[in-house]
């Protein structure tokens, strides 16, 4: 299943949701959220929460040592929107 | 710490309570604890310990509940705590919690607790929510699989609660035989080798289960087995079997091994759940059928785009229209009248304050209904769970140009404010295309070039004044892409990207609270950022008019023509002569569009002298002013509410008052002169420039906070020079087609 799901991932032409990928594979979206991430620690796939990440440096809202000083943090930055978690294939750069 | 009870106990059974996250488990403890329970933290973790007991007759259960986990593979400090608290304390029973409904899922833990051969226990919990979903248990054939006693329950209801009970006891006293999961044939072979080495080592643990987490390359337990005597040799043939077992399998043993989990798991809930409506598709799913279709995906999405615009220009524009009023107003009478009262009436403190501060404190106040109407549409849009859906359907049109579909919600900020959607880059998972987007977000039209495209288009083409308006913001687009595949293939070359799975939430009702906390977070740290350098930009502007230079006026009393901003206008005009508007008065225009892009119009009022009469010269009292604000707030209340059934569609030239119509014959004339004759062409010109030109210093400091200094000049210079060009194309192709 593991091997079949980062088959159809790698197969996938164009971006593919997690509820369609369920369907292909028959398995439940939580299940394939599991075996997503095993993939993720095998270091084949990349994943991205959708919070923020750090500004060139530098700007008001960052503190020195490179949290968000005015703000709870990163995911909570107020510029950030809330998007979709992803997954994606890791390449050799 | 609760008291605990002293009930006379004759036996004491250690039941260790396991599960998922969100399995019950929590209120399965409580619902059998009680309020006979202890909180603390375990030993040197900051993972929270609940211990608690309850008391049966002649049993006593000593209950501990273990952090929630999806695995016991130690990746997370939860999951490290859970496993080592077995191992080490071996408790006499784990009842293991699963949530019905999401019983694949949860199995997963399951089958390592059991391999861990310690007796256990499966709380089959939420089984009511589960039937209310349609699903359906075969009890005894999970039972049968899993080698141990499974229990429907709904503990959040009280029941099952003694059916567990009384399984736990039973586990306890007599224990089944060792569940044992298949790994297939060359798997087991390696299991066996290893397990027979094992043999070497005084283990507290079973020998199978340890084998599995040696081939798993677990490397907590690999630590542990180091330091045992003999333990090198055991390494050693566990790193020689995971090397078998690659080569024969293609595939590394922990990844076999897992499989093999999730293949076991998968037939057994096919055989022992039913699902009576398995075919049937949720909301969002149906919904997602429309959505996230290939073809009409997009043009729904830019529909609601179109949408998010309609809402950010038209729903603020009352309030802008009604801040100026006051601000320009009963506040610069207010504040004339109080600079008069001190004697301060006709000098440069009063222009300082009126044209200076207040003016610069408008420039800021200007941005907030814009960008309270701009976050509500997005907030909107990210509560419902659309804007994941956005970023789905645009990624492979982004992919075009080398970025992601998640780049597309940034630029689409970028059509209400240049600022928050510079800032809204950060989400974007690497740098190369936070710049990019970042570089891409000015040539997005944003609210504040409006009014100057409505001014023009009105005076140059008002037969086609909507058309012209359109195009403007086609042409933005167009440009953006234009520099973003130049970009590509030349200083920000794409990373390849591939297989892209995006977790799309289910679609849900806005919550207002929820919306109204994010407009205001988000305005609040715009201004945060932006007003101190907006507010320091119009005064150095008002002190460049204020100073007279070539002798004519005084300080803060000088024609502006004559004044320090005139001159240096005139230096820029040379430049903007081959693009038609070679014209001090353009020039200066367009120099304080570097400040906000709102003023372009009021400084070309201003400079054609067809700005309203001074208000101050009206005869109105305080409580007269007072009034005046309080109905005009009514009349903007109004007029939002009147401008919702409009946001379907357009009406871009509405509005048109005296003032404009004066300033039209003045631009007119002012633009048929520099132009030779060719108006059109340069009102055009003009057009272009404002859209694509350097943005306002706002924008340009963002840039610099979030790309760094490099990249911000670059897109200086860089959108100046394409600006220049643009406008050059557009009016000498519109003089050769003889537009006057």
């Amino acid at each position: 299943m593991l091997r079949e799901l980062l088959r159809l991932v790698e197969a996938a032409d164009g971006p593919i949701t997690l509820a369609e990928l369920g369907r292909e594979l028959n398995v439940d979206v939580a299940v394939l959220d599991g075996m997503l991430q095993h993939w993720v620690r095998k270091g084949r796939l990349v994943t991205d929460s959708g919070t923020a990440k750090s500004c060139a440096g530098g700007c008001g809202c960052m503190s020195v040592g490179g949290g968000c000083g005015s703000c709870a943090g990163m995911a909570a930055c107020p510029f950030v929107a809330r998007l979709p978690v992803v997954y994606r294939l890791k390449l050799d750069e | 710490m609760m008291t605990i009870a002293t009930a006379p106990a004759v036996r004491a059974v250690s039941v260790a309570l396991a599960g998922n996250p969100n399995a019950g488990k929590t209120t399965l403890f409580n619902a059998l604890t009680g309020a006979r329970q202890h909180v603390g933290n375990w030993p040197g973790k900051t993972v929270e310990k609940k211990t608690g007991i309850l008391v049966r007759d002649a049993l006593r259960l000593d209950i501990t509940d273990l952090p929630g986990a999806y695995s016991l593979s130690a990746y997370s400090l939860e999951e490290v705590v859970a496993r080592d608290f077995i191992l080490d304390e071996r408790p006499d029973v784990v009842l293991a919690v699963v949530d019905a409904a999401n019983l694949e899922r949860n199995l997963y833990l399951v089958v390592q607790l059991l391999e861990l051969e310690t007796p256990s226990v499966i709380a089959l919990n939420m089984i009511d929510v589960a039937m209310r979903q349609g699903l359906d248990f075969d009890v005894a054939r999970l039972s049968e699989a899993l080698g141990a006693a499974v229990v429907p329950m709904a503990a959040r209801r009280g029941e099952g609660l003694e059916h567990a009970v009384a399984a736990v006891t039973a586990a306890a006293v007599v224990p089944r035989s060792p569940f044992r999961l298949d790994y297939g044939p060359a798997v087991e072979a390696e299991i066996d080798r290893l397990v027979a080495t094992l043999a070497q080592l005084p283990l507290t643990c079973p020998a199978r289960w340890l084998a599995i987490k040696l081939l798993e390359d677990d490397a907590d337990m690999a630590t542990k087995v180091a330091a045992a005597a003999g333990g090198a040799k055991v390494l050693a043939t566990a790193a020689d079997a995971r090397g078998q077992l690659e080569a024969a399998l293609g595939e590394d043993a922990d990844t076999v091994m897992a499989d093999r989990r999730y293949a076991w798991i998968h037939a057994l809930v096919g055989q022992a759940m039913h699902a009576e409506r398995a075919d049937v598709l949720t909301l969002s799913d149906r919904i997602d059928r429309f959505a996230t279709h290939r073809l009409l995906g997009i043009p729904l999405f830019l529909a609601a785009m179109w949408l998010v615009f309609k809402v950010t220009t038209d729903l603020s524009a009352p309030w802008v229209d009604w801040l100026d009023a006051v601000l320009t107003g009963p506040l610069s009478r207010w504040m004339l009248a109080a600079l008069g009262a001190l004697g301060l009436g006709q000098t440069w403190v009063a222009s300082m304050a009126v044209d200076g501060v207040l003016a610069g404190v408008g420039s800021v106040l200007a941005f907030v209904p814009v960008l309270l109407a701009l976050y509500f549409a997005l907030a909107v849009l990210e509560d419902s769970g659309y804007m994941a859906r956005g970023a789905f359907v645009m990624d492979r049109l982004m992919k075009r140009i080398g970025l992601q579909g998640r780049s597309f919600l940034p630029l689409m900020v970028g059509f209400g404010c240049s600022v928050p959607a510079i800032y809204a880059t950060r989400t974007l998972t690497n740098q190369r295309d936070r710049v990019l987007t970042g570089l891409l977000v000015p040539f997005i039209s944003c609210g504040a070039r409006l009014p100057v495209y409505v001014l023009f288009a009105a005076i140059f083409f008002p037969a086609r004044a909507g058309l012209v308006i359109l195009g403007l913001y086609v042409l933005g687009i167009v440009v953006a892409l234009g520099v973003g595949l130049l970009l590509q293939r030349t200083l920000l070359p794409a990373t390849v990207e591939a297989g892209l799975v995006m977790e799309l939430p289910p679609y849900r009702l806005p919550n207002a609270r929820s919306i109204g906390f994010h407009m205001w977070q988000r305005t609040r740290a715009f201004l945060q950022h932006a007003a101190s350098l907006i507010l320091m930009m119009t005064l150095a502007i008002w002190l460049l008019t204020a100073i007279p230079l070539g002798g004519a006026g005084t300080f803060a009393n000088t024609p502006m023509s004559a004044s320090a901003f005139g001159r240096v206008s005139a230096l820029a005009a040379p430049a903007l002569r081959p693009l038609g508007f070679g014209s001090w008065e353009s020039g200066g225009a367009l120099l304080t569009g570097l400040v906000a892009k709102e003023v372009v119009v009021s400084t070309l009022a201003q400079i054609h002298d067809v700005a309203p009469a001074p208000d101050g010269a009206e005869a109105t009292t305080f409580a007269g002013d007072l009034v005046a604000i309080v109905t005009s707030f009514g009349r903007a209340v109004v007029e939002t509410l009147r401008a919702i059934p409009g946001l379907v569609g357009i009406n871009l030239t509405a509005g048109q008052t005296g003032d404009d119509a004066a300033l039209s014959t003045a631009l007119r004339a002012s633009f048929d002169e520099s132009s030779g004759g060719h108006a059109a062409a340069a009102g055009l010109a003009f057009m272009v420039f404002v859209l694509l030109y350097t943005p306002c210093m706002a924008a340009v400091a963002a840039e610099r906070h979030e790309l760094g200094a490099r990249w911000m000049w670059l897109s200086l210079f860089g959108q100046l020079a394409i600006a220049w060009l643009a406008a050059l194309t557009v009016f000498q192709l519109g003089r050769l087609w003889g537009g006057g």
